[in-house]
């Protein structure tokens, strides 16, 4: 995505629409699929969550590089009550 | 729309396509990674079969290419796993062969993948941003605080294709044996990153072994990170990549961009006033005088350097 941007205008040929048309349908299933399986992980997840919050109060939070800054538990995010996604 | 969020896939979970577009022939396989749903552009793993050969051509499309395994011949040279391309749209490379099959990384820039049967380029190439590089031999790993706030030391990058305009770049990456940062990032770019090999962890979407790749559009949160074994990835952005850190792996993407407009305000007060508070709203950005003034020997008929393909909203 370094993109120059060097496209050349051209007619997408029927033979592009059809290609084009199909691998959308099956990024779709790839898409739902994907979801799906984070949605399954989700407890995993929330442990992944609480192992983090104990690092960066005792280890620190990697604010630049290597500089690491403690921070406190009761400057620690509270847990929304809306569902929790990681794929938009 | 552009594309969707891919994330966490791994192309080894499924199996390579014949290419049926016209001009790729037979022994040119594929899986797609993500794909824009309008343009057609794209990035692919691609298997070249044992004995594979592809005329000269372009493709209307921008082009990057690296090589995974195995060893191809562009032409004369002999390109082995870590070569890396950049291919303007309309570029002819010479023949592409491999002898005892390849497995390459394609990305279609701005289009879907097409070959135009050629020796000559298009008469709309821009040649010259065409190049090339082993980017395993030819290029050294540079420490990742190339931007600040940065990642921590153990994540190194080579710096493959940049562009000064928007600063989006091309690189590969690597983290050492027990890396390890612990801090969740966003960034104002679309970021995309493919594992050539090795295993990393990132906190939302676990795991992501060799052949695990991401499309991942701005402001969505992912970290910490770590590799316990180590890892060696390619990467590209499309635009800036600055290191928005934090620790709340709950915000959403649209609260992670209000917090890049609220850390603008902070930063560059005048700047974002003048875009907020005077309705400069341009679709495709403000005016940059470099690019429309007159210039003494290269104008257009109307006497500017080039026109607007949309209307303002405001008088200016």
């Amino acid at each position: 995505m370094a993109f120059k941007n060097t496209h050349i205008n051209y007619k997408r040929s029927k033979e592009a629409t059809k290609w084009l048309e199909e691998e959308i349908a099956e990024q779709l299933e790839r898409y739902k699929k994907i979801v799906a399986h984070m949605e399954e992980i989700s407890e995993e997840r929330d442990q992944w969550y609480e192992e983090f919050f104990s690092r960066i109060k005792n280890q620190g939070f990697n604010a630049d590089g290597d500089n690491r800054i403690k921070i406190a538990d009761d400057d620690l995010p509270v847990k929304p009550k809306t569902k929790h996604k990681v794929v938009y | 729309m552009s594309r969707p969020h891919i994330e966490p896939f791994c192309d080894r979970d499924v199996s390579f396509k014949n290419m049926i577009l016209p001009g790729f022939g037979s022994g040119f396989r594929y899986k797609t990674l993500s794909l824009d749903n309008e343009t057609g552009a794209c990035s692919l793993t691609v298997q070249l079969d044992s004995g594979y050969k592809q005329p000269p051509g372009f493709s209307y499309s921008e082009l990057e290419i690296v090589v995974v395994e195995g060893v191809i011949k562009v032409g004369d040279m002999t390109c082995n796993r870590g070569h890396y391309f950049f291919v303007p749209a309309g570029y002819a490379l010479p023949q592409i062969e491999s002898e005892h099959g390849a497995l390459l990384l394609m990305m279609y820039n701005t289009g879907e993948p097409n070959l135009i049967e050629s020796d000559q380029h298009h008469q709309f190439s821009r040649t010259e941003l065409y190049h090339h590089v082993d980017s395993y031999k030819d290029i050294v790993w540079a420490p990742g605080n190339v931007v600040s706030p940065s990642v921590a030391a153990g994540c190194m990058i080579k710096l493959l294709n940049y562009n000064p305009d928007s600063h989006a770049m091309s690189f590969l990456y690597c983290m050492t044996p027990q890396f390890h940062q612990d801090n969740i990032s966003y960034h104002d770019c679309a970021e995309e990153g493919y594992h050539l090999w090795g295993t990393s962890w990132m906190m939302q979407f676990g795991d992501l072994p060799t052949g695990g790749y991401f499309w991942r559009p701005p402001y969505i949160n992912h970290g910490a990170f770590a590799s316990e074994y180590g890892c060696i990835a390619f990467g590209r952005t499309d635009s800036k990549l600055y290191n928005h850190f934090h620790y709340n792996p709950w915000s959403t993407p649209d609260e992670n961009q209000l917090r890049s407009a609220a850390r603008l305000a902070k930063r560059d007060p005048f700047l974002y006033k003048w875009c907020v508070n005077m309705s400069h709203n341009h679709p495709h950005g403000p005016e940059d005088f470099e690019d429309t003034m007159k210039r003494k020997g290269h104008t257009h008929a109307d006497g500017t350097h080039h026109h607007h393909d949309h209307d303002h909203d405001h008088d200016h």
